[in-house]
């Protein structure tokens, strides 16, 4: 008996709308990561040097915890995908709870710079550094509230095996934020 | 891709993370050290595209679209980097 050729055709994750919009934005991280390197080469030592006054162990804190958020978004689909709301909820929960832990690390970190007296005009390593990290701050933010949206709709059983494109919607976007910090997180508090 | 296998990818990437911690930690740097985290970069970045972001099954066209993304941004840190230190 042949397979049933469902499980065989090839389709994309969630909404095609969302992976036009995901295309957008890793063409402006792409710019923004290779005008930091153009503007790093002629300013390395400055670079380098401001390098060392950030705080890499919250920066490692915080990989750890989008890739954990991440793979808890994972679960959250597998478990829709076998027609398990209540599961996807609580993954969906966990992803959630672990993205906060991001944006509380991430205020603090702008936070303790400031307190520093650290600002966008104080070199050109720190206007890379500081609307960097922010905007994709703004993004993770953004994530939140699809997830939250996705959850809410989960918790009231509006996903089913056959009908939860929303959530894998809502998980690429998270994955997009993910796959970005990690090419984020090392370029700028680790590479040098 | 099941649970168990999410669960692999996920330790591997915690352990990659370690790995380009650790090496900055310990103190090194020049272009070996940038090429092991572009490489360690790249490879993280590969696995969230083909299994978190399930573009593994995916037609191919759309996976190719944010693995090419991912190793242009790369290969041109890694340029910059090694002309200029």
């Amino acid at each position: 008996m042949s397979p049933n050729p469902q499980y065989h055709v090839k389709v994309l994750p969630g909404d095609f709308a969302i992976w036009m919009f995901i295309f957008a934005e890793l063409l402006v991280f792409g710019v923004l990561f290779i005008t930091y390197a153009v503007v790093r080469s002629n300013h390395v030592e400055l670079f380098n040097e401001s390098q060392l006054i950030l705080a890499k162990e919250l920066g490692l804190l915080n990989t750890l915890v989008l890739i954990t958020s991440s793979y808890f978004v994972v679960l959250a689909v597998y478990a829709i995908q076998r027609n398990d709301s209540k599961r996807c909820v609580f993954w969906l929960n966990a992803g959630i709870i672990t993205g906060f832990i991001f944006v509380l690390t991430k205020s603090y970190e702008f936070y303790e710079k400031t307190a520093q007296g650290i600002s966008l005009s104080t070199n050109s390593f720190y206007t890379f550094y500081l609307s960097m990290t922010f905007f994709h701050y703004m993004h993770v933010i953004l994530g939140l509230i699809i997830l939250i949206a996705v959850m809410l709709k989960a918790k009231r059983g509006g996903y089913s095996l056959e009908d939860h494109v929303g959530v894998e919607t809502g998980a690429s976007y998270w994955h997009m934020v993910d796959l970005v910090w990690i090419v984020l997180f090392p370029l700028v508090y680790l590479i040098r | 891709m099941g649970t168990i296998h999410a669960t692999k990818i996920w330790l591997i990437l915690i352990a990659l993370t370690f790995l380009s911690y650790g090496l900055s930690q310990a103190g090194y740097e020049g272009q070996t050290f940038v090429a092991v985290l572009v490489l360690t970069s790249f490879f993280k970045g590969q696995m969230i595209i083909d299994h978190f972001m399930m573009l593994k099954t995916s037609p191919l066209i759309w996976r190719l679209i944010v693995l090419f993304w991912l190793m242009i941004v790369l290969v041109l840190i890694t340029m910059l980097y090694f002309s200029f230190g």
